[in-house]
């Protein structure tokens, strides 16, 4: 009964792990239908830029460099999407634009290994430790992201709904072409939110530094799994992210007690193929009314 | 566009300076372009393949660092029976594509010798080629299987597991007075191997044994280790590359496991240990052929003199291939000739070659290091606790 | 005039290729050729699964690692004849467009290019885990090299011509297949398929058959390739190496053979070329592609086009000046 619990507990930590990624990957593909694979190292770039530009390098604390990398990825994303985003999306297929974030991942990785180099690393002292709960325990870390995650579940929620820009992103995402008519620089709106994907993916990256440590692959398969979050709790919504993380991170954690857990990640793979092939709507759901 | 690619072609064609490809290889007679034959001239060329990008590229850039510090040392006092060595290294980013990428590369630059491939999973991948091309080469890679492929050619330049293992296993037993052992161990070729060594091992003694797989390049080993911890063991044994094993050393304290751990060699290097907090790691067993922390004679000479040089301790890697170039220079000496056939006789004849790490000695099957050490690791520091020689081979 | 001068570019063109191995030396550049060769037949194959369907085709180096297992297996394990291992691996080809292409037509856009991903994963473990049939982490070694009357195809020069042969021969296959009623259906099913269902036409056998026929080309390019360097491994077949013949196509021109050729050579020797950049050649190559792609969008393929439309409009604007 013991391990179940940890188990669930465990199986929980990721679930929410995947829900950041997940809502990352959601707020963009909302509001310009656009598949980021270069989310991923987004992530990466954000755990170096605070690990190795700004703790290690310029030698600032820890708080003070969380809020450095903030403000460098929202411009960073802010570059990207003027730069290359947008002038790829106007063209007729998505195809050109989806594969321009897959070079741009490559270059990602390569700058990011030549300025900081290969070797991983750790940021002493951030977020370690544990806590115990009795009968299982959870790391800092983990409880911070939990943290954080419930944060951004009420945020949005409040964003979206409440203010002008987040009522402005809803209306792009619906409509394109009726928002701009009503007014609404689609544009600004499209920059505005790969920034702010750009900042969840700097705090999904640091958040796992204590994890994972500072390493060109970090997250590697939580970036994955994002994706397969988002398709089995319904592709496109934030409850869906949620669901779709949670449900997947208890399922592959549970499943150790009773098989090898080197399949772990299999067992993943077979629920999300089992929902793309079943029920591609997701355990919510919802249909998403498609863009031609 | 064909103009374009003729053109790009003919620019990759002319880049190679070397003329002549390696015998063999090819049945006709090719041109020589512009240098006369390099080998009877004035330089000694060695090859490396190593890992310069890739999942630890650090491996690769210290496997360069003391090559090039040997060599630096070497040409310094005459070089190789008079002549100048020159090292050519190419990258083969770990993978088995890169390697035979990287080895046909060398097979082509006119070595005598080669240095690598450090994995041993590549290894495999390059070794019959290796031997049809009659080339020598200094392999890195532990697992055991490789010396029972019955190639003469190769040689290898870090103790295999099954010494090592046999080593852990017996402190373990021994030392510690376990009852009941656990593994968890990397599901690759190499890791893999050396759980069966294990296996064997305890087998024979009839101590229990449980063990737990995962991937090269999982995140998540909690699962296992609850299970291995659930199960009761009285110590552990880690067996996996650089970055699994430092999250695994952080996994095992959240876990909650107390027992004893003893590690593959990858605990001794600072990589490693650079990534743990000290208190977590404090404690850990590996068992290492190299730490720059031990107080064997011309050891902390050699620490001294690589940061000297570099600004970073040396590793494993920086002393195991350090030591590659003067166990070739000695065997090319004692050869007497650049024929390859020659230097791989005189480095299956190579008996008490002191080395920075280690004394080599060619075994049958071309083993050269029969030696390691226990370590344990305070501070984030890996300190020899007992040194350990093979059977018979005893100083 | 169109018609000699394509008639002179593929002239030319043939006659380059036929005289490259005599100019080349190193024999690492001539193996780098015959890869080139071997993974323009992938680009040929994604072409059909991608470049006509208009959308991501993520299971390219899984398709491609199943070719070269199968054949890999088969002779090393049962000692088959290496060009019936090559056969074989076609059929697998066969089976697993058959596998792609019926989810192709259930799934969706985005929904079908994560599947995709999910494939290539899924295959990628499972060669790496099933140790009892492929080996695992091992690979599979001592593939034996194809033979053609007696001479062995090791020889890297002789692999060369009779790849190349393979190669002519597949291209003049696309090129039959896509000019005929066929063909221009399974276009016309790309561009609208409503309109292609108002015809009464049944698209989803013309997509199952794509997915098969692009798929039995990339099995047989994959079984080659086992030939010729004579050792797989799990580990090569990743998401990265997918992305390498994607790349292939999106440069050279996407749905345009020319531009599976051109994009094919581009994307094989283009970083070799760049090496002499060091440790930067990596991301020199990645940016100039991204600078391509922005400019460039429908590939090398398209600049002649370009150029052209410029010419007139220079020209154009002369005359009413």
């Amino acid at each position: 009964m013991q391990s179940i619990i940890q188990l669930i507990i465990n199986g929980c930590a990721s679930g929410f792990i995947y829900f950041l990624v997940a809502f990352e990957i959601t707020i963009i593909y909302n509001s310009s239908g656009l598949m980021n694979f270069s989310h991923e190292k987004f992530i990466v770039f954000g755990a170096y830029v605070f690990g190795g530009l700004f703790v290690r390098m310029m030698g600032f604390g820890h708080l003070e460099s969380v809020v450095f990398t903030l403000i460098f990825m929202a411009v960073f994303g802010a570059v990207v999407a003027i730069g290359i985003f947008n002038p790829l999306k106007n063209l007729p297929s998505n195809v050109f634009a989806i594969f321009g974030t897959v070079l741009l991942s490559r270059i990602l990785t390569e700058l990011t290994r030549i300025i900081w180099g290969a070797a991983p690393f750790g940021v002493n002292g951030f977020l370690t430790g544990y806590v115990d709960l009795g009968s299982a325990t959870i790391s800092k870390a983990n409880l911070c992201i939990i943290g954080v995650s419930l944060v951004f579940l009420w945020g949005q929620n409040l964003f979206y709904n409440r203010t002008r820009l987040g009522k402005a992103m809803r209306c792009v995402n619906q409509d394109k072409h009726a928002a701009a008519l009503m007014g609404i620089d689609v544009k600004k709106c499209n920059i505005i939110t790969v920034a702010m994907s750009a900042c969840v993916c700097a705090i999904i990256g640091m958040l796992i530094i204590p994890l994972y440590n500072v390493d060109l692959s970090m997250s590697g398969t939580i970036a994955t799994k994002g994706f397969m979050s988002c398709v089995v709790g319904g592709y496109g919504t934030i409850p869906g992210a949620i669901a779709g993380g949670l449900f997947l991170g208890v399922i592959e954690n549970l499943y150790t007690y009773f098989g090898p857990a080197i399949y772990k990640d299999a067992v993943s793979f077979l629920v999300f193929i089992g929902f793309l092939l079943i029920r591609p709507n997701g355990i919510l759901g919802k249909v998403k009314i498609t863009r031609s | 566009m064909m103009v374009v690619a003729v053109t790009l072609l003919s620019a990759c064609a002319g880049k190679q300076e070397q003329a002549p490809a390696a015998p063999k290889v090819q049945e006709e007679e090719t041109e020589t372009e512009k240098e006369a034959e390099p080998a009877e001239g004035e330089t000694v060329r060695i090859g490396v393949t190593t890992a310069l990008t890739g999942p630890s590229p650090l491996n690769g850039q210290r496997t360069r660092e003391g090559v090039t510090m040997a060599q630096e040392e070497i040409n310094a006092q005459g070089g190789i029976g008079g002549k100048t060595l020159e090292i050519v290294i190419e990258d083969d980013g770990a993978t088995t594509s890169g390697t035979m990428n990287s080895v046909n590369k060398l097979l082509s630059s006119d070595i005598l010798a080669l240095i690598g491939p450090h994995m041993s999973s590549n290894v495999l991948a390059v070794q019959e080629q290796l031997k049809e091309n009659g080339m020598a080469f200094l392999a890195g890679g532990s697992s055991p299987g490789l010396t029972e492929l019955g190639n003469e050619f190769l040689f290898r330049v870090r103790p295999s597991d099954s010494l090592a293992c046999k080593i852990a296993v017996k402190y373990l037993l021994d030392e510690v007075g376990a009852q009941k052992i656990g593994m968890i161990y990397d599901t690759d070729n190499w890791a893999t191997s050396a759980k069966e060594v294990v296996e064997a091992e305890l087998g024979a003694k009839n101590i229990e044994f449980i063990c737990e797989g995962y991937n090269t390049g999982d995140k998540d080993m909690t699962g296992q280790l609850a299970k291995l911890k659930n199960a009761g063991m009285d110590a552990l044994i880690v067996w996996g590359h650089d970055a699994e094993i430092a999250i695994i050393a952080k996994q095992i304290k959240e876990v909650g496991i107390e027992v004893p751990i003893m590690g593959s060699a990858g605990f001794a290097m600072s990589t490693v240990l650079d990534l743990i907090d000290p208190e977590v790691s404090a404690g850990i067993l590996t068992v290492s052929e190299f730490t720059p922390y031990s107080e064997e004679e011309g050891i902390q000479e050699f620490v001294k003199k690589y940061q000297e040089k570099y600004g970073s301790d040396p590793d494993l890697y920086s002393a195991a291939y350090y030591d590659c170039i003067y166990l070739l220079k000695d065997a090319i000496e004692r050869a007497g000739s650049t024929d390859a056939d020659a230097i791989r006789a005189a480095l299956a004849e190579t008996k008490d070659l002191k080395g920075v790490m280690s004394t080599m000695t060619a075994s049958e099957t071309g083993e050269m290091i029969h030696e390691m050490s226990i370590c344990e690791v305070r501070d984030g520091k890996a300190y020899v606790i007992q040194k350990v020689y093979e059977d018979g081979y005893e100083p | 005039m169109k018609k000699t001068r394509n008639g002179i570019v593929i002239g030319g063109s043939l006659a380059a290729s036929l005289l490259l191995p005599v100019l080349i030396q190193n024999n690492y550049n001539q193996i780098l050729l015959n890869q080139t060769i071997v993974y323009i037949m992938v680009a040929l194959g994604l072409n059909f699964t991608m470049g006509l369907s208009g959308s991501f085709d993520f299971s390219v180096a899984a398709v491609f690692g199943l070719g070269s297992y199968t054949t890999a297996l088969l002779t090393t394990r049962l000692g088959i004849n290496p060009w019936i291992g090559v056969a074989a691996a076609v059929c697998m080809g066969a089976l697993v467009g058959l596998v792609l292409g019926v989810p192709s037509l259930r799934l969706r856009g985005i929904y079908f290019v994560l599947a995709t991903l999910g494939f290539l994963e899924i295959v990628r473990q499972l060669l790496s885990n099933m140790t009892w049939l492929t080996g695992g982490t091992n690979g599979v070694a001592n593939i034996p090299p194809l033979e053609i009357f007696g001479i062995s195809l090791k020889n890297a020069k002789v692999f060369y011509y009779v790849a190349l042969a393979f190669l002519l021969v597949g291209i003049g296959i696309a090129y039959r297949i896509i000019s005929s009623k066929w063909g221009r259906t399974l276009i016309a099913v790309k561009d609208n398929e409503v309109a292609v269902d108002g015809c009464g036409i049944d698209k989803a056998s013309f997509k199952i058959k794509a997915y098969m026929i692009g798929s039995c080309f990339t099995a047989f390019a994959g079984a080659l390739n086992a030939h010729l360097f004579q050792f797989v491994h799990p580990a090569d077949f990743t998401f990265d190496f997918t992305v390498k013949f994607i790349m292939m196509l999106m440069l050279g021109g996407l749905g345009t053979i020319p531009g599976c050729i051109v994009g094919g050579m581009i994307v094989t020797l283009l970083p070799e070329a760049l090496k002499f950049l060091g440790e930067y050649y990596w991301l020199a190559f990645s940016i100039l592609m991204l600078v391509m792609m922005m400019f460039v969008p429908y590939g090398f393929v398209s600049i002649p086009g370009l150029l052209r439309k410029r010419m007139k409009r220079i020209e154009g604007r002369r005359g009413n000046g």
